[in-house]
């Protein structure tokens, strides 16, 4: 897929993940056929991410990238509870105990839950489902919790969680990303508009350099989540996720000082970007902590893992 | 060594003693330096900042003096900056008037990478009025064995000496030695800076890779949780410059300019060697600081140049401004920024 074919997608994520229904972007993507080259081609899924982050939308994109071919309408993943990496189900012989959350779980009619050895889809009725406003409402959060005999509802049961795990962390990298680019536009906007002193806030050297800072770290997200494609195993789906997670809690806490006491208010909506960013920061382990995981990684193993490839990149020079 | 069997010259012109293909062969010869575990010699550096601009701005010079440096025979320095122009390197007054067919050179440079062992350095000089700022700059490649040339070490803050000053004192450079144009010199520095800010960091993190592997290594029996946060942070650092830096080695093997957008690798590059060597630090507090050997010695002096990595080439201040006025484009004083009926 081309640059102009990811951009139009792109403005369609715009439009689909702000309307209410959570489900219209991935029905829309599975009724034009596009699943598998979803799952084939990351540039793609990451584009539209991208998008969704950019325009602080929620759609089931996340659900249908993990679940892959177990995926259909009203089903949503199971994730980790923020400040656990650990999968969010147990199973002890037929029985799967789950304690995770889910997202957009309004509609949610099953349950995908991951466990160490494989995964299940399970009735979200046989569950306990409680919404949660918490931190960021709009998301519409749901704490999974119950324990489940029996089959599965459908689905393969030999799931690797780490696999789908590492595809999420580049996934919530890419929404990431978008959402930085948001936090930084708001920034700019404002710090352009206002006037103090008499004269415009975005010519002081402090702030412009913070906002440099903060381009910085975003051109280097979107340069490492391009070298990252699905994944490529847990020290390099990390670092895309942390570097992402960085510079979009950098871009946000610039304009969250940046936008002085409008940027506190419900009605300008910066308050949005700085929900999402946190809470998408803490799903499967923030920046902070997957930083030291991966430093601990590299001591345990004594050494880098083989570092991103410098022959695909050349190849994309040639053909541009 | 790397001469002989040919690996050095691959990715340099032929008539310049290269063998030919793409800067991309460069790139390559340098990663693969970095995973053998050998080291990659310090001359590549600069080489990796004039070479190219001698092969593009003055093809007879690169003829000339490619295959001896490429041979381990010369060594060449940088004469940019002077004790009143760091950063702002328009202000520069070391100055060559023409007479007859040569220039005549006196001023002083500084901070001049190994220039005490250098053969030559391209100079950058004032060949217009004092007050022609970047337009009346002329590059000059200058015999560093010629008459009027003073040459002095300078003992850096690592305990080696890594730079030199050089005094010339009407030195005459032939018309042969002009690099570009006449007053065509900015366009020669910011080539080359293109250069300093592409392959050279591309060859830097090469380098850090091998480094930081190293340190993982030192890391795995003896380090605490700091040490892991500090080697974790290094490798996020590293991965965005090698991320960032491979898009841009290969545009410029397309011929492609990467313009103002390159400050951004020149910044993840100070992050970068910062980072790494903070976490050698972290990892190896007893080498660096009690220990005398030649490698504890050897990573002290790392260190203290990973420091100035955020100095030299335009202070990392200076990248953020470009950053700031020419990547993002934000509205400047006086654009129509300042007291416009609104304060």
């Amino acid at each position: 897929m081309d640059a102009a074919d990811l951009d139009l997608f792109a403005a369609a994520t715009e439009r689909l993940t702000t309307m209410a229904d959570p489900e219209l972007l991935t029905a829309e993507l599975v009724d034009a056929g596009l699943a598998p080259e979803l799952a084939a081609d990351p540039a793609l899924a990451g584009a539209l991410l991208q998008a969704q982050g950019r325009i602080v939308g929620r759609s089931t994109l996340l659900d249908l990238l993990m679940a892959g071919p177990d995926h259909r309408p009203g089903l949503r993943v199971v994730l980790p509870m923020p400040g656990s990496r650990q999968p969010p189900g147990v199973r002890a012989g037929k029985t799967v105990a789950v304690r995770g959350i889910a997202l957009s779980a309004d509609g949610a009619t099953h349950f995908l839950v991951h466990s160490g050895s494989g995964a299940r889809v399970l009735l979200a009725a046989e569950l306990s489902v409680v919404p949660v406003e918490a931190w960021d409402p709009e998301l519409r959060p749901a704490i999974v919790s119950g324990a489940v005999d029996g089959g599965p509802a459908w689905g393969s049961l030999a799931r690797d969680w780490e696999t789908v795990a590492e595809l999420a962390a580049v996934a919530l990298g890419h929404e990431l990303l978008g959402l930085g680019r948001r936090a930084l536009e708001i920034a700019i906007a404002h710090q352009s508009d206002r006037y103090q002193f008499g004269r415009r806030l975005v010519v002081a050297q402090s702030v412009r350099h913070r906002l440099a800072d903060v381009e910085v770290e975003l051109v280097a997200a979107e340069a490492v989540l391009a070298a990252s494609g699905n994944a490529g195993g847990e020290v390099r789906a990390h670092t895309a996720k942390a570097v992402a997670a960085r510079a979009a809690l950098a871009a946000a806490a610039a304009a969250q000082q940046l936008c002085g006491a409008m940027g506190f208010t419900t009605e300008y909506g910066l308050h949005r970007v700085v929900r999402r960013v946190r809470m998408l920061d803490a799903l499967g382990g923030n920046a902070e902590e997957l930083q030291l995981e991966i430093g601990s990684l590299l001591a345990a193993q004594g050494g880098l893992p083989a570092p991103i490839e410098l022959a695909e990149a050349l190849e994309e020079a040639r053909r541009a | 060594m790397l001469h002989d069997a040919g690996w050095s010259r691959a990715g340099w012109p032929e008539q310049a003693g290269g063998l030919g293909g793409s800067a991309t062969l460069r790139a390559v010869l340098y990663d693969e330096l970095a995973a053998a575990g050998i080291e990659v010699p310090e001359a590549f550096v600069i080489l990796e900042t004039l070479g190219p601009v001698l092969t593009a701005y003055a093809p007879d010079l690169a003829v000339r003096h490619l295959p001896t440096y490429l041979a381990g025979e010369e060594l060449w320095g940088q004469g940019f900056s002077e004790p009143e122009a760091g950063s702002d390197l328009a202000s520069l007054r070391t100055w060559a008037r023409v007479d007859g067919d040569s220039f005549v050179l006196s001023g002083q440079k500084v901070w001049t990478t190994l220039g005490q062992f250098a053969s030559h350095a391209a100079v950058l000089a004032r060949t217009g009025p004092p007050d022609s700022g970047h337009r009346g700059l002329s590059m000059l490649w200058v015999d560093l064995a010629a008459p009027g040339v003073t040459v002095a070490p300078i003992a850096a803050a690592s305990g080696r000496d890594e730079f030199a000053e050089m005094f010339f004192d009407g030195v005459r450079v032939p018309r042969s030695g002009l690099v570009g144009e006449l007053d065509g010199g900015w366009a020669v520095a910011m080539y080359l800076l293109q250069y300093e800010r592409g392959m050279y960091a591309w060859l830097r993190q090469a380098v850090l890779h091998r480094r930081l592997a190293e340190t993982a290594a030192a890391a795995a029996d003896r380090a605490g949780p700091v040490a892991h946060a500090a080697i974790g942070a290094a490798y996020l650092a590293l991965t965005s410059l090698r991320a960032r830096s491979r898009t841009t080695v290969a545009r410029l093997a397309a011929g492609e300019n990467p313009g103002p957008e390159i400050s951004v690798d020149k910044i993840l590059l100070s992050r970068a060697e910062q980072a790494v060597y903070d976490a050698v630090l972290a990892t190896r507090q007893e080498a660096l600081l009690v220990g005398d050997g030649p490698e504890e010695t050897a990573l002290r002096e790392e260190w203290f140049y990973s420091r100035a990595t955020s100095v030299f080439g335009g202070a990392v201040e200076v990248q953020r401004d470009i950053v700031a006025d020419r990547v993002l484009r934000l509205p400047r004083a006086g654009a129509n920024g300042e007291r416009d009926g609104r304060g």
